[in-house]
Formats: C-alpha cells, sequence, structure tokens
C-alpha cells in the first residue's frame, strides 16, 4: 500500500458510497455544460454562416452620372493596385437595368412609362477575406473618391453578426453562469456529506498527524471527477443533439447550410471548466466541513 | 521535555466544568510517568492537551520549548507525528484491516510502500499480531484491538507516546504483558505517559506517579508507591 493509493482509494470510495448523490451531482455538472457547450456551438455556427455569406457580398461602389471612361478606369486601376482587393467587375447603367428588371422578373411593357435609366453604373469589388473585419472602414475610405456617388456593403449582415454576438454573449454569461453556480453548489452540498459520512476516518487521520491538504486530497479528486465526467456527458448529449439536427439539415438541404461540431480545442477547454466547477465545489466543502485539526 | 504550566481547561455546557484545574509538573526526555486518578478526574483531558487535540483554557504546555498550545494549525500535524497515541476507545476503523489501520499512521507521513510494509509488519510482531494482519478490528478482541491501537502508535517511532486506560479492558496477564512492552518502548528512549486507575500496575513498576483528582494534580510526581497507597481509596481499584 501506498499514499497516493491510499489517498485514490479513498477517493474512488467517496464515488461508490452514495450512488444517487452521485448521478445528481454529475447530471446537474452535465447539464449546466451541456447549456455552456451548446450556446458556444451555436453561437460559432451563426458567426461562421454569417461571415461565410459576407465573403459572398460585394462592396459595390455605385459611380456618379457625370463619372467619364477615363475617371472609371482610373478608379478601378486604384482598387486593383490595393492588397485588399482581389477582383472588381464593372457594371454599366445598362446592365443594371438588366439586372434589375430579370429580379423583378418583369416584362418590358410594364416599365415602359418610365424615363431613362435610373440606375448608376457601379463597381463590384471583391475583398480578400482578410479584409472583411474593416470593410467598414475600407467602405468608407472609397466613398471619399471622386467619382463614386454611394458605397453599399454587406451591413445588415454584419449588424447581424454584432447583435447576435452581443445577445449571445449574455446568454452565454447568464445561463452559464447561473447553472454552473447550481452545478458548484450541488457538488459542494455532494461532497459535504460524503466528508461527513467519513468522519470516522477523517479524525483518526488528523490524530496520526495528517495534514488538512492530505485529508481533503481524496474529496477534491471526487470533485473533479463529477467535474470531468459531467462535461464529458454533456458534451455528449450535446454531440448526439448536434447529430440529430445536421442530418436534418441535411435532408432539407437549405442553403449549403455547413454545420460543424466543437473544435478539440473547445471540447478541451469545456472539460477544463467542469474540473474548475468540480474543485471549487470540493474545495469550498472540504474547507468547510473538515473542521478544525 | 513536556512541561504543564498552571494548566486548565473549563469545558462550558450547562454548567461550566473545570476538566483540569492548575496542574503543574514536568517531564524530561525519556522519563516514563503514571498518570492516575479515579474517573473523571481529568486524565484524558491532560493528554488530549498534550496532543493538542484540545487547547488549554489557561497556563501553558510547553514541548521541547514551543508552547503548544499558541501553536499554529498548520504545525499541528507534525506535533501529532511526534506524539503516539493510544486512546482510551481505540478509534479503530472497521471497515479496514488491522494492516490498514497500523499503515494510516505512516501514510499520512508520506512513507513509501516499502517502508510501510516493513515498519507495520515490526509494529505488529512487537505487539503480537502479526497473525491477524488481514482481519477486521471487528473480529478481534477488546485485548487485540487494544494492541492494535498501541501498534498504530509505534509504528511512527514517536518522540512520546501517551496511552489512555491502555490496560482497562485486558486481564491481569495480558496487562501485564502490554506494561512490559511499554516499559521496553521507554528503555529504547521513548517518553511514556500512561494514564491508568489501576493502582495494582502502578504498584509493578518504579515509574514515578501523577495523581490527579476533579481536575487537580494532589500527589507526585512520585516514586513512592506506599506513599500513594492513602490515595488508593479514592481510586478504589485496588485488588
Ligand atoms: N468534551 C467535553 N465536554 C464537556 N465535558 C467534558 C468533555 N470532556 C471531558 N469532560 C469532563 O471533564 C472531566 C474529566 O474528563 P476526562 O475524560 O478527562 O476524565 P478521565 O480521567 O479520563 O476519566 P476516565 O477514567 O473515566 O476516562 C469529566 O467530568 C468529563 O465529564
Ligand atoms: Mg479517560
Amino acid at each position: 500500500m501506498s499514499t497516493w493509493r491510499y489517498l485514490l482509494r479513498f477517493a474512488v470510495r467517496n464515488l461508490t458510497v452514495n450512488r444517487l448523490m452521485n448521478v445528481v451531482a454529475v447530471g446537474t455538472t452535465a447539464l449546466a455544460l451541456f447549456i455552456v457547450a451548446g450556446v458556444v456551438l451555436v453561437h460559432q455556427n451563426v458567426a461562421r454562416t454569417l461571415e461565410g455569406l459576407l465573403e459572398q457580398t460585394p462592396v459595390i461602389l455605385y459611380l456618379e452620372d457625370e463619372a467619364d471612361r477615363e475617371e472609371v478606369s482610373d478608379l478601378q486601376s486604384r482598387l486593383l493596385a490595393r492588397d485588399d482587393v482581389t477582383d472588381v467587375e464593372y457594371r454599366s447603367k445598362e446592365e443594371a437595368w438588366e439586372a434589375f428588371r430579370r429580379s423583378l422578373r418583369l416584362e418590358g411593357d410594364l416599365l415602359e412609362g418610365l424615363e431613362g435609366n435610373p440606375l448608376p453604373a457601379s463597381l463590384h469589388v471583391n475583398l480578400d477575406p482578410a479584409a472583411l473585419e474593416h470593410v467598414e472602414n475600407i467602405a468608407a475610405e472609397f466613398q471619399e473618391w471622386s467619382g463614386v456617388e454611394s458605397v453599399d456593403y454587406g451591413r445588415e449582415i454584419i449588424e447581424h453578426l454584432r447583435g447576435f454576438s452581443n445577445v449571445i454573449q449574455v446568454a452565454l454569461g447568464g445561463t452559464g453562469v447561473i447553472i454552473s453556480i447550481v452545478a458548484i453548489f450541488i457538488i459542494f452540498n455532494t461532497i459535504r456529506l460524503s466528508v461527513i459520512s467519513c468522519s470516522t476516518e477523517i479524525d483518526i487521520l488528523k490524530l496520526v498527524g495528517a495534514t488538512r491538504w492530505f485529508i481533503g486530497f481524496p474529496f477534491v479528486v471526487s470533485g473533479i471527477a463529477y467535474g470531468f465526467f459531467g462535461s464529458i456527458l454533456g458534451q455528449g448529449l450535446l454531440w448526439i443533439l448536434y447529430w440529430l439536427v445536421q442530418s436534418r439539415v441535411a435532408e432539407v438541404g437549405f442553403m449549403q447550410l455547413q454545420l460543424f461540431f466543437l473544435s478539440p480545442l473547445w471540447i478541451f477547454l469545456i472539460i477544463c471548466l467542469g474540473s474548475l466547477l468540480g474543485v471549487i465545489g470540493s474545495a469550498t466543502a472540504v474547507r468547510r466541513a473538515i473542521g478544525r485539526m | 521535555m513536556i512541561s504543564f504550566h498552571h494548566v486548565s481547561k473549563t469545558f462550558y455546557h450547562d454548567s461550566t466544568i473545570e476538566a483540569l484545574d492548575d496542574v503543574s509538573f514536568s517531564m524530561n526526555k525519556g522519563d516514563f510517568y503514571f498518570i492516575l486518578g479515579p474517573s473523571g478526574a481529568g486524565k484524558t483531558t491532560l493528554m488530549r492537551i498534550l496532543y493538542r487535540d484540545l487547547k488549554p483554557t489557561r497556563g501553558q504546555v510547553i514541548i521541547d520549548g514551543k508552547n503548544i498550545g499558541k501553536m499554529k494549525e498548520k504545525e499541528i500535524p507534525n506535533l501529532r507525528r511526534r506524539v503516539g497515541v493510544v486512546f482510551q476507545d481505540f478509534k479503530l476503523l472497521n471497515d479496514r484491516s488491522v494492516f490498514e489501520n497500523v499503515a494510516i499512521s505512516l501514510l499520512v507521513q508520506g512513507e513509501d510502500k516499502y517502508e510501510i510494509n516493513r515498519r507495520v509488519m515490526r509494529a505488529l510482531d512487537q505487539v503480537e499480531l502479526t497473525d491477524k494482519r488481514d482481519m477486521n478490528p471487528r473480529q478481534l478482541s477488546g485485548g487485540e484491538a487494544q494492541r492494535v491501537s498501541m501498534a498504530r502508535a509505534l509504528v511512527k517511532e514517536p518522540e512520546i507516546l501517551v496511552a489512555d486506560e491502555p490496560t482497562g479492558n485486558l486481564d491481569p496477564d495480558l496487562a501485564d504483558n502490554i506494561m512490559d512492552q511499554f516499559d521496553a518502548i521507554n528503555r529504547r528512549g521513548t517518553t511514556l505517559l500512561v494514564a491508568t486507575h489501576d493502582y495494582r500496575t502502578v504498584q509493578r513498576y518504579d515509574f514515578p506517579c501523577i495523581v490527579l483528582k476533579d481536575g487537580r494534580l494532589i500527589e507526585g510526581p512520585t516514586r513512592d508507591p506506599d506513599h500513594l497507597r492513602p490515595f488508593v481509596g479514592v481510586y478504589g481499584e485496588e485488588d
């Protein structure tokens, strides 16, 4: 028998004594981390989808009607000279009109009454994906150029992205924190009860010269085990749910929606978070329940 | 090495109980003292103060120059590793083997496996329990349980050994046997403090006695058993 074996056996015994309490502790932790991981998963998927949309949305420079050929080609070469621009496409007033008509699926006669062509010519600029972060600044810069009437870019998408991020962060902050506190409390209580149920052994350990650290160690290990297994269980459930949703999405085939699960780093971080909940809950319980030496 | 200076211990319950009242005495390294006194005299209380299970209400207890009443909590484990205790109620774990009950003393010090094995077997050999090492304390007689408690105290080779009524549950032969073992341990240099209300045991050895009654030290340390005879009535234990 060695010290480590004794301590680990102590921890394992804690985990086998009160099965129901263990199930509750692991279950609550699993629920907490299921929610946290779920929020992260949804956030990442939505963010990635919106970013994908943004990548497909060009920045459009609407040109002043007075701008002549020379001015336009000047603008074009200025754009192409930039590192953050991948390509530029010119669309004349006529092409814009054609596209508009096509998009409305209108026959010629309905627009017959209109005098002239109110649509401007435009330059469709595709940005390097790395530059998309600064798309607003870039658009503002283009706006200043002479010959440019106005600039359009995926502002709404960006606003959605931001709005969604904020909502999610609040949700993540709120739900995650509340459920995690509940999980810590349940772990605290479970460990407290198992400390109490071991009071005879703890008293003896104290009297033969065990340190507080030595006595507390097996209980903190139990607490970490709750957090560890809870986070694995929670993420396992989330994966099953993800798999169901994803196969449904694939069936319906709606958009080219490409879903993905949490990255290994996130999975690892959430396991760490679970273990941390276990440490906090059990260390507090141990500190309270071991009492004076 | 050990000295009590005007030590009092008061318990507050419905009424106040003076378990120890102004007790002073001192022992040198390697001494063997008996603490004699009737039930409720304060013997257990005195010992619990010695391994800092209780704090004195007043007065000082000094071990090797250290006031253990003022000791920080962090230092307590170290004190308890130096003081072996044979408890009046044994304090054994019934769901663990005899071997494991003894090993616990060394496990808390982080000794390695081989060292633990070697020393536990030697301690069990000393108290003649080698053949019972895999048994459960519940399967043991009172005297055997007593000796497991003793082995657990001995195994850490303590500088000080305190034994609270170690012969209370034993027949006279076994009591003598245990006392002889304490004698042998003391000869190897361990300081011993043995509480008893068994006057017969005290008479067999020429060791100083401290006599407690109602928490007060009424006699001693003295080596003169005949001098103690007037107190025998107090203990009510004379054969
Ligand atoms: N934790 C406690 N709370 C209150 N009173 C206590 C406590 N411990 C001991 N006492 C009281 O202190 C007095 C001395 O008790 P102690 O256990 O030291 O006696 P003792 O000499 O060991 O007796 P015995 O020979 O029966 O073991 C008793 O009156 C007892 O009731
Ligand atoms: Mg007693």
